[in-house]
């Protein structure tokens, strides 16, 4: 273990430990974070890192963020909820697919009903922004969620992503809503479609 | 020296269509007197009769609409019959104003010519309006816009143009597609001292222009607010129309000029965009790159750039801050100009105007008068649809740069980012259903 995975896991211990740390341990677990953070948005190297190192600091900015973006103070929703896409757009920059697969990763494995709604909103609206094939097959199941707002994002996040997948995706939603009459979200996804000029199905288009 | 670019507007760029309300004002004029005011009462001089009257619709009346509505009220070619806006205490407002406007300067106890309504589609829906002034924010623009000249309408569109800059392009490619006289509301170019300032730089004046500094603010972020109930009045769905859909907050949707829509991501490109719509503007002209654009766009804390910057293919650097206005420096001299003055270094500069020999812009006598006259001549007015797109992308790119955190490379021919995908997701964003995506497919 190399000294950053030290300095990984003391993050990591601290975290674990929050709940009832004193506030001297606080400030130096907030002033830990930061680096963690820094490091993994670009504002300082990570050339020391490996890619298990990487994982590591991703886990622990995204377990120690998550909280935060359904606080109930604005301000502490807001500072995370950047803090969080700093991460996921310096993950998706060029040569770093690994990084930034990983970290799409844990936004899926956090889309469910466990997870509060406002934290699920702001990870689906990153996956729009970072997401690649690896996010497909969860987007579609979550065009079928129970909440509109999740369904809409996953739809807007299949718009964004472009890859064949996700219009195949579209493409399916598209004759599942025809089969079940709902008008709304039929043109709602024809939208989508239009959007990504994918539309590839125009025999349908003349059934409607 | 700089050789002079010259200007790119030509008689070739006027716009093919003529105006298609003079038949129903010609014909309908005496049937609907009641909805026309005497031509005295709109204003001083010589008098435009109803048949050459302009008739307006204007889309959103907050801040820059109401202001703008007062500059209309005063205008001896137009007539206002139409406002909108999705909240009814300022539409109501809106309506009040012109009535008791027309009222007044015709000598009635009241007039009732002007509808009121919250959805744009109705003002677009109606044959007699000519044009439509487009002051809603942000995020609605090229919605509006693009159905606007679908509908037949000229525009007058505020600044900035769009929210993305494929919207921009739909929005160029829809004014020419519909034949439609379309100004961007970016109206420091009809100012004649930004004018003059850009044509010394492209006379060469200051020698070779190697940097130009704009005072512009920040860039937008993601902002995050506490629910509120929504006031009442307020068709707040329909304020958040394409934008993702979040809980009312009055900062949400205030139309502080430092703050409130401007500042919110999903709404506006902050003030990159908002004064770099008139800065990076007024840089552009004098640069002369109304046409393309820079290569390269670096945010702060990249690559040595203490702010953000843009670098164009001759080397030229177009940087944040450090300038009251637009200051551009020269091997041989500096302009800085804004709205308040005019200065250069040496002094002399500006002591002799503009010769026939050297660049000679397009002067506007008035950034509205301009576009009044574009829709009657069927030119292309001094900020055409094309010349907002191409300045509110730069504005753009900068914001894509510093929200992404790293240099990205601009291909100005092909107008695509190079080799960075995540970054191209910001080219541009789909739109909440029912809303469509801003027109941008």
């Amino acid at each position: 273990m190399n000294s950053l995975r030290i300095h990984a896991a003391s993050v990591l211990a601290l975290l674990l430990v929050s709940v009832t740390t004193p506030a001297a341990a606080q400030d130096d677990l907030d002033r830990q974070l930061q680096i963690v953070y820094d490091r993994l948005s670009g504002k300082s190297p990570t050339a020391d890192w490996d890619a298990g190192d990487i994982e590591e600091a991703q886990l622990i900015a995204f377990r120690s963020l998550l909280p935060a973006l359904s606080s109930e103070v604005a301000e502490e929703r807001e500072r995370s909820r950047q803090q969080f896409e700093a991460i996921s757009l310096h993950a998706a920059r060029p040569d770093a697919e690994a990084e930034r697969v990983h970290w799409c990763q844990m936004m899926l494995g956090a889309q469910n009903a466990v997870i509060p709604k406002a934290a699920r909103v702001w990870m689906l609206r990153n996956l729009a922004e970072v997401g690649g094939n690896e996010s497909i097959e969860r987007l579609e199941q979550l065009l079928n969620d129970r909440d509109g707002d999740v369904r809409e994002l996953a739809r807007l996040a299949l718009v964004r992503i472009p890859s064949e997948g996700a219009v195949a995706v579209l493409e399916r939603a598209l004759g599942r809503s025809i089969e079940n009459n709902d008008p709304e979200w039929t043109a709602a996804i024809i939208a989508g479609l239009g959007h990504r000029r994918a539309l590839t199905s125009p025999d349908r288009l003349g059934e409607l | 020296m700089n050789r002079p670019r010259p200007d790119s507007r030509s008689a070739a760029d006027a716009s093919p269509s003529g105006i298609s309300r003079r038949r129903f004002l010609a014909t309908a004029a005496a049937a609907s007197a009641p909805l026309f005011i005497p031509a005295t009462a709109l204003g001083r001089g010589p008098l435009a009769a109803a048949s050459e009257r302009l008739t307006i619709g204007v889309i959103g009346v907050g801040n820059m609409g109401g202001a703008h509505l007062n500059t209309l009220l005063g205008h001896r070619e137009v007539q206002v019959v139409a406002v909108c806006d999705v909240d009814a205490k300022k539409r109501e407002s809106a309506e009040q104003r012109v009535e008791n406007r027309y009222a007044s300067a015709s000598g009635s106890s009241s007039y009732s010519g002007c509808q009121s309504v919250n959805e744009y589609e109705s003002v677009l829906a109606r044959e007699d309006i000519d044009a439509v002034l487009i002051a809603a924010p942000d995020h609605w623009h090229s919605t509006i816009a693009i159905a606007a000249c679908a509908a037949g309408k000229d525009v007058y569109c505020e600044k900035p143009l769009s929210l993305t800059i494929r919207q921009a392009e739909a929005m160029v490619a829809a004014a020419r597609r519909y034949g439609r006289v379309f100004q961007t509301g970016s109206q420091q170019r009809s100012y004649s001292n930004f004018r003059f300032a850009c044509e010394m730089v492209r006379s060469g004046r200051i020698g070779k222009v190697e940097r130009v500094n704009v005072g512009i603010g920040m860039p937008s972020t993601a902002r995050a607010f506490d629910p509120q109930p929504v006031r009442d009045g307020l068709d707040w769905d329909r304020w958040l129309g394409p934008a993702p859909w979040q809980p009312y907050n009055a900062e949400r949707c205030s139309g502080s000029y430092s703050g409130g829509w401007r500042m919110v991501r999903d709404y506006s490109g902050g003030m990159t965009t908002d004064w770099g719509a008139h800065h990076i503007d007024i840089a552009q002209w004098g640069l002369g790159r109304d046409q393309d654009g820079p290569v390269r766009v670096l945010p702060p804390g990249v690559e040595g750039a203490d702010t953000l910057r843009w670098v164009y293919d001759d080397g030229v650097v177009l940087e944040r801050g450090n300038a009251n206005g637009v200051l551009f420096q020269g091997t041989d001299g500096k302009v800085e100009v804004n709205r308040g003055h005019l200065r250069t270094w040496p002094g002399d500069l500006q002591k002799t105007p503009t010769s026939p020999t050297e660049v000679n812009l397009y002067r506007s006598q008035g950034h509205f008068d301009d576009f009044l006259q574009c829709i009657r001549t069927r030119r292309r007015p001094i900020t055409d649809v094309a010349v907002g797109a191409s300045s509110v992308t730069v504005c753009h790119l900068g914001n894509i740069a510093t929200w992404v955190g790293r240099a990205i490379e601009w291909d100005p021919k092909n107008r695509n980012i190079v080799g960075d995908e995540a970054a191209s997701r910001w080219l541009d964003r789909p739109g909440r259903a029912p809303y469509g995506n801003g027109g941008a497919a």
